[in-house]
């Protein structure tokens, strides 16, 4: 595409995400006003939407920082170091997105720093908190470390290893954190197995990639930034990885769950996939993730097809059909659960919710729009 | 273009300098407090507050009402309908309550029919050691107190809380209270809320309000004391605990 | 300097809006509040520079000695006992927030919303 024509497709593109930041800030601040009741949250399910964005965008966050370690190394290429780079900056983005929705979450903002002024050690949102922050630091000073060599042409010095390395043991320590968090949940049982914490990491492994190779790819079709070969064919491989992975751990949780038939356990997963329970519409719900779950089969069959990985358009749809398969993953979790009387409870998310949400995606994207813009101003 | 980022490193690393000297504890100022506080001279005392509810005794619906209307007028509790409610202390059936634990609940004794319900004040609380600004703790008397002024919001212990014993303010409680009670605070939006076995009384020698307008079917006291009522009920009743494979010891005991 | 001719007149312009408020207040007036008297004279929980100054600090005490640690009385220097309560103690001889504690608060711009669980303040909420 020639110069000019990028430029309005990059300007448009920022007044789109204006206006969802627009969406978002108004939205929130009905929610400032009137409390946290414009949401579909309830006394049975307080956790919901929100929480479900930052368990999402906090895999994504991990798994692109995961790649960077061997990025760095001696062996890879340029090109393979340019992309975890830009995938560095859009760790950073999603991050970000994840302290704006915790912040969306709670309900009396204003008391946040109450977290540093009072540190609870046995808390694993305080560790949660922790972690978010170093890995914000380290990613920050890393990212602008490579892309200071990277102008210069020099090679990245041995400090920006370490903190990748840091950052990646901040990043995968709270992530497993939030695996645990979930676990020990009594209302939302369905997330609470010992495989929670690995299930998640591997789709996050997945996720992240899938994003990252997706923007590329749709960088690659409108501008003139070739992104290198050699790091879309490791991507590809570490996405299909990561994909069958998940999927094994589910059908692992799946088998045992269906064969040792504990209430606790089964009586959440029949509900949804019978459309048993006092609520159709959490089976509803729950079979579209089915749904999707299949789509999410088929993408991945695509993509271990060597004709699909070859050709961008289907591997383009391919990742998306596996992205949103992810994301309704972590999120289902969220739309049902069983509470503490054994009733079967669903939400939905509420108009005021979902807009919030898309303002809080809208201010990820643009940090990572305006750090790419930086990043690649040579091309 | 190399100082322009300097200059942005200043700035970051002097402004993350300026949120650390915020976040500093006062320092020692010209007027220092003198005074200390000092236990109220009736403060009823306890090495474990148990509380012990005869499930026999509460055989009608008034009897549930008196309970729950002598907690919630007090507390400023407001009342809600549908799923965003907040309750202190409520009823629910005895399948629902006991339902995990036995599909039958008839073999454990219990007849079918309404159970009290509040928060059981464990002895591991896991609201305790999953709030992230300590604003719920454990006092050394058994009681699970909240300080609502520390509160962010989060709703960790909601989640967390294997009885769901806690309720959130999703909206402004005054809206929804008839009549407010001058004598106790209300809470904001915002802030998680629960039973505090009337600590605020116990403090100033009164029993629970709870206790008071249940005539006897309640009954409040020290566990760890061999001569007090409890200790002398348990021994000579059968009683049971919501879910007492989940470790976290509480302090409600249902006579059956 | 790089575009000198528009930063430095910039910066001035800045560094006179800034300052604007410490400028026209004429160097800072004492204001003196007319505030209403309380109702019993005997003296207050602390000595009155103590409690025009500092009187969030004794109350943040009395929260954390209340909820904390259970003790709900309070012994102050002068071995005087107060129950540790905003209507009790407080109130009993404030009772007309509105003339009290909402005049100082406004003028400094004092905000605190101990009023929105609190009862017994006024407009201003504490």
């Amino acid at each position: 595409m020639p110069g000019k024509t990028l430029r309005s497709v990059f300007y448009l593109w920022l007044v789109f995400l204006g206006v969802l930041i627009l969406v978002g800030a108004l939205a929130y601040l009905r929610q400032i006003d009137g409390g946290l009741r414009v949401t579909g949250l309830s006394r049975n399910l307080p956790w919901g939407f929100y929480i479900a964005q930052f368990s999402f965008l906090l895999g994504l966050a991990v798994a692109v920082v995961m790649l960077a370690p061997p990025a760095l190394s001696l062996k890879s290429g340029a090109g393979f170091r340019k992309t975890i780079m830009l995938g560095e900056f859009m760790s950073i983005g999603a991050v970000f997105a994840v302290l704006l929705f915790i912040l969306a979450d709670l309900g009396q903002p204003q008391r946040l720093l109450n977290m540093l002024l009072h540190p609870s050690p046995a808390s694993p949102l305080f560790w949660d908190m922790t972690a978010l922050a170093c890995c914000l630091v380290f990613n920050l000073s890393a990212a602008w470390i490579m892309l200071d060599c990277e102008r210069q042409g020099a090679t990245a010095p041995v400090r920006v290893k370490q903190l990748v390395r840091l950052s990646l043991a901040s990043v995968v320590g709270c992530y497993g954190l939030a695996g645990c968090l979930y676990a020990i949940l009594p209302g939302h049982s369905f997330l609470g197995t010992a495989f929670a914490g690995a299930r998640f990491l591997a789709a996050a492994l997945c996720s992240g990639p899938a994003l990252l190779l997706l923007a590329l790819l749709l960088l690659r079709r409108i501008g003139s930034f070739r992104p290198d070969p050699e790091a879309v064919r490791i991507l590809v491989k570490i996405i299909l990885w990561a994909a069958v992975i998940h999927l094994f751990i589910y059908g692992l949780e799946f088998i045992s769950v269906l064969n040792g038939m504990l209430p606790q356990h089964s009586h959440p997963l029949l509900a949804c996939i019978f459309l048993t329970g006092k609520n159709a519409a959490a089976g509803i719900v729950v079979s579209l993730a089915a749904a999707l779950g299949l789509l999410g089969c088929l993408a991945f069959l695509f993509v271990v097809l060597s004709r699909v990985r070859n050709s961008d358009a289907s591997l383009s749809f391919a990742l998306c059909c596996l992205l949103c398969y992810i994301w309704f993953d972590s999120n289902s979790g969220f739309f049902y659960g069983v509470d503490a009387f054994g009733g079967m409870n669903t939400y939905a998310p509420s108009l005021s919710e979902i807009c919030v949400g898309l303002g809080v995606y809208g201010c990820g994207a643009l940090l990572v729009t305006l750090f790419w813009r930086a990043a690649l101003k040579g091309d | 273009m190399k100082k322009r980022r300097r200059f942005l490193e200043l700035a970051g690393m002097s402004f993350l300098a300026l949120v650390g000297k915020i976040l500093q504890p006062d320092p020692v100022r010209a007027f220092s407090l003198s005074g200390v506080g000092r236990v109220h001279a009736r403060t009823l005392k306890a090495k474990r507050w148990a509380m012990l509810i005869d499930t026999l005794k509460f055989n009608d619906a008034e009897k549930f009402a008196v309970v729950i209307r002598a907690c919630h007028s007090f507390h400023n509790v407001p009342s809600i309908a549908g799923g965003q409610e907040v309750k202190w202390i409520w009823k629910d059936t005895v399948e629902r309550v006991f339902g995990e634990e036995t599909a039958d609940y008839k073999a454990k004794g219990l007849q079918a029919g309404d159970c009290l319900l509040s928060c059981n004040h464990c002895d591991n609380p896991a609201c305790v050691s999953v709030c992230p600004v300590g604003a719920t703790f454990r006092r050394p008397d058994g009681i699970v107190a909240m300080d609502y002024h520390r509160c962010i919001g989060c709703r960790f212990c909601m989640s967390a809380c294997p009885y769901g014993a806690r309720s959130f303010n999703f909206s402004d409680p005054r809206l929804h209270i008839a009549a407010l009670n001058p004598d106790y605070p209300a809470r904001a939006r915002g802030i998680v809320e629960k039973c505090g076995f009337c600590s605020e009384l116990l403090d100033r020698g009164e029993m629970p309000l709870c206790v008071k307008a249940s005539d006897g079917a309640i009954v409040f006291g020290d566990l760890a004391d061999p001569d007090s009522g409890v200790s002398r009920l348990l021994s000579k009743r059968t009683s049971i605990r919501r879910n007492e494979k989940l470790g976290a010891g509480p302090g409600l005991y249902y006579l059956i | 300097m790089y575009n000198a001719k528009y930063i430095v007149p910039g910066l001035v312009l800045f560094l006179l809006v800034f300052s604007a408020p410490f400028l026209l207040s004429g160097g800072g007036t004492r204001i003196v509040q007319d505030l209403a008297p309380p109702l019993d004279k005997s003296g207050c929980v602390e000595d009155r520079l103590f409690m025009a100054s500092s009187h969030m600090r004794l109350l943040s005490f009395w929260r954390d000695q209340a909820l904390r640690e259970g003790k709900r009385e309070y012994v102050s220097g002068s071995g005087k006992v107060f129950a540790i309560s905003l209507r009790g103690t407080c109130f009993s001889c404030h009772a007309d927030p509105a003339n009290f504690c909402d005049k100082c608060h406004l003028v400094n711009g004092a905000r605190p919303y101990c009023g929105d669980c609190h009862q017994g303040f006024g407009e201003g909420r504490g």
